[in-house]
C-alpha cells in the first residue's frame, strides 16, 4: 500500500513546487550562504503541500478512499520524510562537488557530516511538532508550522554556533579527521529521522481519527 | 448488518455546539434505493459523513456492507482541479481490488465523459457524473451519494436516474442518496427517510411514507399530495411583514 499512497501523493496531490523545492540542495555550491536555509526549504515543501491540499480538497478525496482517515495521515507523513530524504540525497553530490573547490563558507557552517545531522536532527522535530499539529484539526497550518520551524530553528542554530565555541572549530571543517568526528551527528540526526517517521504516523494517526471533516 | 439490510443505522447521535443528530436509526434493504430529504442544515450530510467514517460519532453505532470497499460521494465537491480525469481515475482506481476498467469505460461513454480533460474543463453536471462513474465501478455493495442530482440538467438527471435503477436492479446493491429535488424520490426512490432538526421524522417506503403523511395531515387515502407539499407543510415559514425592521 506504501506504493500506492506514494503515487497518490507525487503524482495527484503533491504541490508543483516540490519538482523545483527537490533540487534546491544545489544552494551548498554557493560559495558564501547560510546553507541551514536548505533545511527551512525542505519544510517549507511540506506546508505548500498541505495548503494546495486544502485546496484540491486532496484531504476529503483521500480520507473517501478504503482506507479512510488513516490513510490520508500515512499519504501526507510518507510525503513529507521521502521528499525530505531525496531532497537531502541530492544534496549530498553537490557538497562533494564544493569541497573540491572551495572548503570554507564565510557566511556559516559547509556543508558537511555535521551539516546534514543536524540538519536530520531538525528535520525530525520539525516534522513532529508540524504534522501532528495539523492532524489535530486537518485545517490549521499556521500554528504547527510557526512551533515547527521555531524549534528547527534553535537547532540548527546550536548547529551554527558549535565552531565559534572554544575546541569545537572541528565541527566546521571537511577535513577527513574532523569529518571522522562529526560522525556521530550524523548517526544521531539519522536515527532521529527514523524515529520521528513512525512516532509522527502513529500521533497523527491518533490525532486524526478524532476530527470531524 | 443482517442478511435483510446493506446498512443498519442504530440510535445515531453526534452532537455540535449548535447542532445535535440525535437518535437516527434506518436500514436499507439490498436492491432498493433509499432518498433522504429534510431542509438545509437537518442533518443529512452529517448523517452520510458518519456513515462514511468522516466524521466521529459520540453514539450509535453503523453496520455497513463490505467496509473495506466503500463507494461515497459528496456532490458539488471539485477535487484536483488542474489534474486530468484519467490521471484522478488511476489513481483511485489502485485502492480498490475490484476495480471493473470495462465498467467504467462504459459509464464513461454513457455519460459522454473525455477522462483527457482537466476537472476544472467540466461543467458541475460533467463532474458529478465523472464522480458517478468512478464510484459506481467497483462493485459496491452501498453506494452513499449525497446530492447526486444536484444542478444537473433534467436529461442528465434522467440519465443518472437510469443507471441508479441498473445499479441496483441485481437486488444485491443499494444506494442511500440525499438530495432537495423532490422529483428524484418519486421518480427512482423506494424508501425515503425524512430528517427534521437533526431526527428521523419518518422513514418507510415509499407508498407507506406517503400514506403517513396523508393521515397525518388529515387527507383522505385518495387526497393527491406530492413530496413538496409534504415539506412545505412541515418546514414552511410565514414572513410576518409587521415584524420586518422598516
Amino acid at each position: 500500500m506504501t506504493r500506492q499512497f506514494l503515487r497518490k501523493e507525487y503524482l495527484l496531490a503533491a504541490h508543483p513546487t516540490t519538482w523545483f523545492f527537490v533540487w534546491l540542495g544545489a544552494l551548498v555550491l554557493a560559495p558564501a550562504y547560510p546553507y541551514s536555509v536548505v533545511f527551512f526549504f525542505a519544510m517549507l515543501a511540506p506546508s505548500l503541500d498541505l495548503v494546495y491540499a486544502k485546496q484540491t480538497n486532496d484531504i476529503l478525496y483521500t480520507a473517501l478512499l478504503p482506507t479512510g482517515k488513516a490513510g490520508v495521515v500515512r499519504g501526507k507523513v510518507l510525503y513529507t520524510f521521502t521528499f525530505q530524504t531525496v531532497m537531502l540525497l541530492l544534496t549530498i553530490p553537490w557538497a562533494l562537488l564544493r569541497t573540491l573547490y572551495i572548503q570554507t563558507n564565510p557566511a556559516g557552517i559547509t556543508a558537511n557530516v555535521a551539516y546534514f545531522g543536524f540538519g536530520l536532527l531538525a528535520l525530525a522535530v520539525f516534522d513532529y511538532l508540524f504534522l501532528t499539529g495539523f492532524f489535530k484539526t486537518g485545517i490549521k497550518i499556521g500554528w504547527p508550522y510557526f512551533w515547527g520551524t521555531l524549534a528547527a530553528l534553535i537547532l540548527l542554530g546550536v548547529m551554527e554556533t558549535l565552531p565559534h565555541l572554544p575546541g569545537l572549530r572541528w565541527v566546521d571543517s571537511v577535513q577527513p579527521t574532523a569529518l571522522l568526528l562529526q560522525s556521530p551527528f550524523l548517526v544521531a540526526g539519522i536515527m532521529a529521522f527514523i524515529t520521528s517517521f513512525f512516532v509522527t504516523m502513529r500521533v497523527s494517526m491518533q490525532n486524526f481519527q478524532r476530527v470531524d471533516l | 448488518m443482517t442478511n435483510d439490510s446493506l446498512l443498519t443505522v442504530s440510535h445515531l447521535t453526534k452532537r455540535y455546539s449548535q447542532f445535535t443528530l440525535q437518535d437516527v436509526s434506518f436500514t436499507i434493504a439490498p436492491g432498493t434505493i433509499m432518498g433522504m430529504i429534510g431542509v438545509n442544515g437537518a442533518g443529512k450530510s452529517t448523517i452520510l459523513k458518519s456513515i462514511a467514517g468522516l466524521v466521529q460519532p459520540d453514539a450509535g453505532t453503523m453496520q455497513i456492507a463490505a467496509p473495506a470497499n466503500p463507494a461515497v460521494m459528496l456532490g458539488e465537491t471539485v477535487y484536483y482541479p488542474e489534474k486530468k480525469l484519467a490521471t484522478i481515475t488511476r489513481t483511485t482506481r489502485q485502492f480498490y481490488s475490484q476495480w471493473d476498467e470495462e465498467q467504467y469505460r462504459y459509464y464513461l461513454h454513457f455519460f459522454d465523459l473525455d477522462d483527457q480533460k482537466k476537472v476544472k474543463e467540466l461543467s458541475t453536471g460533467m463532474l458529478i457524473k465523472y464522480q458517478l462513474a468512478v464510484t459506481m465501478s467497483h462493485h459496491a455493495p452501498l453506494l452513499i451519494l449525497d446530492e447526486p442530482t444536484s444542478g444537473i440538467d433534467p436529461v442528465s438527471r434522467d440519465a443518472i436516474r437510469q443507471v441508479f435503477r441498473h445499479y441496483v436492479a441485481d437486488g444485491q446493491h443499494s444506494i442511500l442518496f440525499s438530495t432537495h429535488i423532490t422529483t428524484d424520490l418519486e421518480a427512482i426512490a423506494d424508501s425515503i427517510t425524512y430528517i427534521h432538526a437533526g431526527a428521523v421524522l419518518y422513514s418507510a417506503a415509499k407508498p407507506d411514507f406517503i400514506d403517513h403523511f396523508r393521515r397525518q395531515f388529515g387527507l383522505s387515502a385518495n387526497a393527491p399530495l406530492t413530496f413538496d407539499d409534504i415539506m412545505l407543510t412541515i418546514e414552511r415559514k410565514t414572513i410576518d411583514d409587521s415584524a420586518i425592521p422598516a
